[in-house]
């Protein structure tokens, strides 16, 4: 590999793109333009509006039910109070207020307290989703406080005490916040945002260009076929990706911070406000490995698109959930902890909030710079990898689809039809599922399991005119397999839960969480085998049948991997629990595993039951085990276990992998 | 220059079945000699092109261009290979300069050497008027010109056309075959795919004929009228069509 040549393909390319209009839009002029223009039309619009309402007057109504002395007070202070008007007397004043003619209506009444004194108690009736309505309050409140504070005085007086004692307690706002966070606020909350999307938008703009564009103007085999090397050609077009996102990027973060900054000039507050530099820097330094990270991304979108717009619309959900993780950094309740650095995206969004709001902590920006390092690693490796793919990169004609359904059937075992299987059973659970739960686990759980697991993947089979074993595989497999299957259960279920663990000091589990834990687990006055029916034998039966009997199936056709790791990650989304996502996940692929080893369902089946009985009665009857108690520290099984328990595991598998039939990816 | 032993390329179906796109295909072309890869759409004839320009490798079997072997020299034998298909695969963004000036930096050709091939090239080939000017705006024929000067630029020994008049107007087509001919005179080596019958009658010294990714009949046109006692290349083929066709129905048969 020559750098000369990578070099003499990257001077190509960006002459290439920059003789393209979308990529001079959308990386130069859309900075540059957008965000002054945006700016001074925002803050017109925001400021006339704001304004308005200050200056406006607000119709109000008085129904003063007290007539007395207190009340005339009161409707007079109101009458004086700038722009408050007084709605003509009527009786239809609620229908007025409904037709929002009237702002608010203050009914006065008279109510006798003790030691013979009279109160007036006013009530006011108005609405907070409306602005203007709400500024009726404020302004009829802050009259009435007035004047209470005016006739406790007259009544201390009355009684010869000085109006002085009512001085208790004096609230002066002191805002240290200084105008440069107040700026920084501002500029935290959009700036994480507009980076990440911008970056996504100029990689690909370039990306799509340089793969899946080369792809159908029919270059891409000329290229293959020069003197370059496949790996000058994809480090040369992804140097000139990155220097497109990169590009875009800076001039963004430019153009916000200087129309940004000549905004706030404009405002004319006493001093100069700027943000320093340094910042800025910072920012780039997060940054850059995001780009990459994204370039790698739309890079392999354009590599695997058959076209442009194929690859075009690969970015779009990307979008999508960039921007809502990025979204993150608009949250205030949520701040920068370590576990949240490690997740891609929304790391860099708080980081780059925290950096601009001045209070950056050195060990969260470097474990979220190594973080999103050695993502980039995995991205540039994979996209590379996809390049060298004859199959991909020649994947210009969509090969027609093979039936495999039954005869006259649906044809259900698709990957395609797989997943949208799984979004309407995803769908059921997240209505259906957690209602019933939540009204009884016991009888929910049950419900769940039977009426939105296993009813509806035979109903599917049925849909596809399939006989039950097409789907649910019985090959015979050694009586051993059964044995050793069941034994290592054990040590599977103590890594999963040490990894639980791990999972729980990056990510705190909430207390709520932990009670609704319990509360699933509280099998009152029933009996142990009915526990162990409710808890395990069907979950695992039902959840066996759909997971590794139909999604493994269906996805069978991507390879062998493949099928086991999206089957276990529908298995641990189906979960609707964030925090045990990577344990169930990790099941799953081992019951996945020995699925795909044996052919025969009862193997995962039997796999899953007895580690769900082990978990029902390690955490049910943990202190009633004999020895369980060395076996735990703090509440948690002990770190040790892990090797023990690997050990177990290893020695298991080798059984295992000695009787079954041979896996070949 | 060209040595095909045995290359075989499989494909795998969406099913999981493999599909043969080139079966044990052995043949050789030597300098100065036109060899036609004769045959049908779908027959294996690109496949068979791509594997030996090196883009994509083989499953079986091996080849060697220049005495150099696809499998273990694939830098080596792309500088030895023009290629030149019917896409004209140019960028439209940029000028024929630019474009034969890339090429030709890759194929570490120096500068000065670059400018003096474009210069000859653009004499013999009517090409100065649009030399600077964008490929987006030129016409095919001139588009075809550029391409031809491209997959020339480094001087290769062997020159592969993967039906390279596929879709052309009569004068641009024209312009192909008298650039093969050129190359010939030069002492290339030219390898030539076609579905066209006349076509190979017309320009090849030796015909391949493929079907199905396996050699169908080899030779030169006038032993291979001799072998099947017929006149018209078209006759000629759809002949061993179908005694391929026969054959495999008997060896079918044998089995059962």
């Amino acid at each position: 590999m020559s750098i000369r040549k990578i070099i003499i393909v990257f001077r190509k390319e960006m002459l290439d793109l920059f003789r393209d209009k979308r990529t001079i839009i959308t990386s130069i002029v859309v900075p540059i333009v957008l965000y002054p223009v945006l700016m001074i039309g925002f803050s017109a619009v925001l400021s006339r509006q704001t304004t308005k309402l200050h200056e406006q007057e607000v119709l109000i109504y008085i129904v003063d039910n007290a007539q007395d002395e207190y009340s005339e007070t009161a409707v007079e202070i109101l009458e004086e109070t700038p722009r408050i008007q007084f709605y003509q007397p009527t009786d239809h004043y609620t229908e007025l207020f409904e037709q929002k003619v009237l702002q608010a209506i203050v009914t006065l009444e008279s109510e006798e307290a003790a030691d013979g004194y009279s109160f007036l108690k006013a009530r006011i009736t108005y609405s907070r989703v409306d602005e203007r309505s709400e500024h009726a309050f404020n302004r009829i409140n802050e009259a009435l406080q007035k004047l209470e504070t005016e006739l406790i005085g007259r009544r201390l007086q009355e009684i010869n005490i000085s109006q002085d004692l009512l001085q208790v307690i004096e609230i002066e706002s002191d805002d240290v916040a200084t105008e440069q966070q107040t700026l920084g606020m501002i500029l935290a909350r959009i700036l994480p945002y507009f980076l990440i999307l911008v970056s996504i938008s100029g990689a690909s703009v370039a990306a799509v260009d340089l793969v899946a564009g080369e792809k159908e103007r029919g270059t891409l085999e000329t290229i293959l076929v020069s003197a370059a090397q496949r790996n000058e050609l994809v480090l040369g077009k992804f140097l000139a990706v990155i220097s497109i996102a990169l590009l875009t990027v800076l001039l963004n973060l430019m153009s916000i911070f200087f129309s940004f900054r000549h905004l706030i000039s404009q405002a004319a507050v006493e001093t100069t406000i700027d943000i320093p530099f340094g910042s800025l820097f910072l920012v780039l330094v997060l940054m850059v490995p995001m780009i990459i990270f994204f370039s790698a991304i739309v890079f392999s979108f354009s590599t695997y698109a058959r076209n442009m717009k194929e690859s075009y619309s690969y970015t779009q959900p990307l979008l999508i959930i960039a921007m809502i993780l990025s979204f993150v950094s608009a949250v205030p309740a949520i701040e920068t902890t370590f576990g949240m650095t490690l997740i891609p995206v929304i790391n860099v969004s708080l980081m780059i909030k925290d950096i601009m709001l001045g209070d950056l902590n050195l060990f969260l920006f470097l474990s979220t710079l190594v973080s999103t390092c050695i993502l980039v690693v995995l991205a540039i490796s994979f996209s590379i990898s996809l390049f060298h793919k004859e199959a991909i990169l020649f994947r210009t004609t969509e090969d027609t689809p093979v039936k495999k359904g039954g005869k006259g059937g649906l044809n259900i075992l698709t990957p395609g039809f797989a997943v949208l299987f799984f979004v309407v059973i995803l769908l059921l659970f997240f209505y259906l599922g957690t209602k019933w739960q939540s009204q009884n686990a016991e009888t929910g759980l049950i419900m769940t399991l039977v009426l939105l697991v296993l009813v509806p993947t035979l109903l599917l089979i049925k849909l596809g005119k399939l006989r039950l074993t097409d789907v649910l595989s019985l090959k015979p497999t050694k009586a051993i397999n059964y044995i050793t299957i069941l034994l290592a259960a054990l040590p599977v279920f103590f890594l999963t839960s040490l990894l639980s663990q791990i999972i729980n000091l990056i990510y705190p589990y909430p207390a709520d969480y932990l009670e609704r834990l319990q509360q699933v687990l509280s099998f009152e006055g029933r009996s142990f085998l009915y526990i162990l029916f409710v808890m395990a034998v069907l979950p695992g039966i039902t959840e066996e049948v759909m997971f590794r009997g139909y999604f493994i199936k269906a996805f069978r056709e991507k390879g062998v991997w493949f099928c086991i790791i999206a089957s276990a990650i529908l298995f641990a989304v189906l979960h609707l629990d964030m925090f045990r996502l990577i344990p169930v996940a990790v099941i799953g692929i081992w019951l996945g595993y020995i699925m795909i080893r044996t052919g025969n369902i009862l193997i995962p089946i039997i796999a899953h039951t007895t580690n769900n009985v082990l978990a029902y009665s390690f955490f049910t009857y943990g202190e009633h085990i004999p020895g369980f108690q060395y076996l735990l520290q703090d509440d948690q099984f002990a770190w040790w276990t892990a090797l023990p328990a690997l050990v177990i595991f290893y020695f298991l598998w080798k059984i295992f992998d000695r009787q079954s039939k041979p896996f070949n990816p | 220059m060209i040595k095909v032993e045995g290359l075989t390329k499989v494909f795998k179906k969406r099913d999981g079945s493999i599909f043969k796109a080139v079966d044990e295909f052995s043949f050789e072309a030597e300098r100065g000699q036109i060899v036609t890869l004769l045959g049908v759409n779908g027959a294996g004839k690109t496949t068979m092109l791509r594997m030996l320009s090196t883009v994509l490798n083989p499953d079986g079997g091996e080849a060697f261009l220049g005495g150099h072997s696809i499998r273990t020299e694939p830098d080596k034998v792309r500088r030895v290979i023009g290629f030149l298909s019917g896409d004209t695969g140019l960028y439209n963004r940029l000028t024929p300069r630019e474009i034969l000036t890339y090429f030709g930096k890759l194929y570490e050709v120096s500068a000065v050497e670059i400018k003096k091939r474009i210069a000859e090239m653009a004499d013999l080939l009517d090409m100065h008027e649009f030399l600077d000017r964008k490929v987006d705006v030129l016409s095919t024929g001139m588009k075809q010109k550029v391409s031809i000067c491209r997959s020339i630029i480094h001087n290769p020994p062997i020159m592969i056309f993967d039906e390279p008049t596929a879709g052309l107007d009569i004068l641009t087509a024209r312009t192909i075959v008298s650039f093969i001919h050129k190359c010939k005179e030069d002492g290339k080596c030219i390898l030539f795919s076609t579905h066209i019958m006349r076509e190979a009658e017309r320009i090849a010294d030796k015909i391949e004929m493929i079907h199905q990714g396996r050699l169908l009949a080899e030779g030169e046109l006038s032993e291979i009228r001799d072998e099947s006692g017929l006149d018209d290349l078209d006759d000629i083929f759809i002949h061993y069509v179908n005694q391929s066709r026969l054959l495999s129905e008997k060896v079918a048969a044998d089995e059962y």
